[in-house]
């Protein structure tokens, strides 16, 4: 109980201290850059969080994200409409992960070693496209650029905050409401015992790697909105963020537990430490990956399973 | 064949296609009083990974894994840095950082031990946390490493070895030793293959988990100085990064289960090597760089495949 709490205390505190420390925090404008600087970690860590809640982990979040921002750029550069660019990405990393789901599920390896292999792979597969970056067209960077949504009380979602909420909202209906939703906590809680119950446990994880995969490479795509441009170097250690997150948003890394928004309410925490500890600068910026360390051994000693910690 | 054994034999067969294959390879010379040419390259740039190998197949022998390795090489080489350039001696240095590195892994086994952590989340907190403290170490900046006593173990030789071998030999060799005289090395397997049996059967579980992650900080901090001292620079940053992927992978590809419960040594050395070698094949060979991760892709899910209970090699059941 407190376990799914704690984390939207400290999220609401760390909004509490900004907005006391400094103005307009929660002003339009600042709102705004807050959500674009969170979108890609967002949209990394709802992935995580997915394959987290079955049971399993996924380690080549960061360089699918990578092949993902190229493969959307070199296409947009050839006159692919983006959100036909867009899509193909997401397709790639889909079809990655769902590889990826595959060996984990019907051969049984363990996912640690497969997704470390996805790692390699997705990283070695980036480079052979290029090992520097692609620009996008110009018609997608003219997009990035001026393309804003307008929301009451002049506020503002630049495109790819945009995407990253509906994602966030998609992916949080999905598992309340759905009863895939409920075959992925099944699964993640006992396989066994949601084998035994008629779920398609192999089914499940095929395509919590999948859905890891998609969002991953939708997390590359939003990196053009970023940089205009598509980077094989784009990544490296996202993955870490991304699980970090999803942890401190309350995700059990032992699976089966996956409270509605928490990957959103994680990535938002870990931006807001980055975003309060540069804006203070009288720390150093690497404190915000320690603050990140301190709540992720937090987040993992609360979400210990009961009978763990009863018997200590 | 064990395992153990067919990482070996990998090895020998990297090897020998090496020789026809890189015209460079039998190039062995002595030189100003060492021996020069790229296997001498392979095995002093190998002795590090060889190092956090070892450490790593102790851990994974628990049924755990470390991921810290990466970050305390990091944290190891920045806190070297940063105190010689303060003007510690090699003792003082030497001992801080190895003991950066023990602290690490003690923090982890008191996470995995007495937090019931899974291992993969516990050492995820170093391994997020250990490049902030890296960086805050070197103050943002990249810091040289040009004491003396560090260039001489950069680029040093004795009898005509690197000096990187000989320090991987030495320690490689005497956890090898202890392994082998005392019951730890049963232990650790035992607590691998079934915790709760061994918690019945008085093991002192805790204490061989502790050991055995302390171990793995300790040999990722001499991998750490050993790296730092070979480019005379600690990158806060770059320094060891994947490194504790590798080593998982050397650890696979050497037959250790990753599971736990039964682990190599040797195997783990022949992993190590074979990756370095690899490393180098794949350069010599023209292969572009770009491409280089994907060969590794493919060898980890080899090794993941054989290792795997189910699988057997036909030949070999129809022949024993």
């Amino acid at each position: 109980m407190t376990g799914s709490r704690a984390p939207w205390v400290l999220l609401v505190a760390l909004f509490a201290t900004g907005f006391g420390l400094h103005d307009g925090f929660l002003g339009p404008r600042a709102v705004s850059v807050l959500l674009e600087d969170a979108a890609i970690l967002l949209t990394a860590s709802l992935g995580a969080g997915i394959v987290v809640a079955a049971g399993s982990i996924d380690l080549s979040i960061g360089s699918v994200a990578a092949l993902g921002s190229l493969v959307a750029a070199r296409l947009s550069q050839s006159g692919v409409p983006l959100p036909l660019a867009a899509a193909c990405a997401v397709a790639v990393g889909a079809l990655f992960g769902a590889g990826q789901g595959w060996w984990i599920a019907r051969c049984g390896l363990p996912a640690f070693l497969v997704t470390v292999a996805g790692l390699f792979a997705a990283r070695g597969a980036a480079w052979s496209i290029t090992t520097g970056s692609i620009p996008c067209g110009p018609e997608a960077s003219a997009w990035f650029d001026d393309a804003t949504y307008l929301l009451p009380m002049g506020y503002r979602l630049t495109p790819t905050a945009l995407v990253a909420l509906t994602a966030t909202a998609v992916v949080a209906l999905w598992i309340t409401c759905r009863p895939a939703g409920r075959a992925l906590l099944a699964t993640g809680g006992d396989a066994e015992a949601a084998r035994l119950q008629g779920v398609d446990t192999s089914f499940v994880v095929v395509g919590a790697h999948a859905a890891s995969g998609g969002l991953a490479a939708l997390s590359g795509v939003m990196f053009l909105g970023v940089a205009f441009a598509g980077d094989a170097a784009l990544g490296s250690g996202l993955e870490l963020d991304a699980l970090a997150a999803a942890v401190v948003g309350g995700i059990a890394l032992s699976g089966g537990v996956h409270p509605p928004l928490a990957a959103w309410v994680g990535a938002m925490i870990l931006t807001l430490i980055k975003v309060l500890i540069v804006r203070d600068g009288s720390l150093d910026a690497s404190w915000a990956r320690i603050v990140g360390g301190i709540l992720l051994l937090l987040a993992a000693v609360a979400s210990r399973r009961p009978a763990a910690s009863s018997k200590s | 064949m064990t395992p153990a054994r067919r990482a070996w034999v990998a090895v020998a067969l990297l090897v020998v296609l090496d020789l026809f294959m890189i015209p460079d390879f039998h190039g062995v010379a002595w030189v100003d009083g060492a021996w020069r040419g790229l296997p001498i390259d392979i095995m002093e740039h190998g002795a590090r990974l060889c190092l956090v190998a070892i450490g790593a197949a102790l851990v994974v022998a628990t049924g755990g894994v470390d991921l810290g390795i990466g970050t305390v090489m990091a944290l190891s080489g920045a806190l070297a840095a940063r105190l010689s350039a303060e003007g510690y001696g090699f003792p003082a240095v030497v001992s801080a950082a190895i003991g950066v590195g023990i602290a690490v892994g003690l923090m982890n086994a008191a996470m995995v031990v007495l937090g019931r952590m899974p291992p993969i989340v516990a050492t995820l907190v170093p391994m997020v946390a250990g490049r902030g403290v890296a960086h805050l170490l070197a103050g943002g900046a990249i810091l040289a490493v040009d004491a003396p006593w560090a260039v001489h173990l950069g680029s040093g030789t004795w009898l005509g070895m690197p000096l990187a071998v000989w320090v991987a030999t030495g320690v490689i060799a005497v956890t090898a030793l202890l392994l082998r005289r005392t019951a730890v090395g049963t232990g650790l397997a035992a607590v691998g293959s079934n915790l709760a049996a061994c918690r019945i059967a008085g093991v002192p579980t805790g204490r061989l988990i502790t050991v055995a992650y302390a171990t793995s900080g300790a040999f990722a901090a001499i991998a750490g100085l050993l790296a730092a001292a070979d480019v005379r620079s600690a990158d806060a940053h770059s320094l060891g990064q994947f490194m504790e992927l590798d080593a998982v992978v050397a650890v696979v590809i050497g037959g250790t289960a990753i599971t736990g419960g039964v682990f190599s040594l040797g195997g783990a050395l022949a992993g190590a090597l074979f990756l370095q070698t690899l490393t180098v094949t794949l350069h010599a060979a023209g292969i572009r760089s770009d491409v280089a991760p994907l060969p590794k892709a493919l060898l980890v899910l080899v090794a993941a495949i054989v290792a795997h209970p189910k699988f057997r090699l036909r030949r070999i059941r129809s022949t024993s």
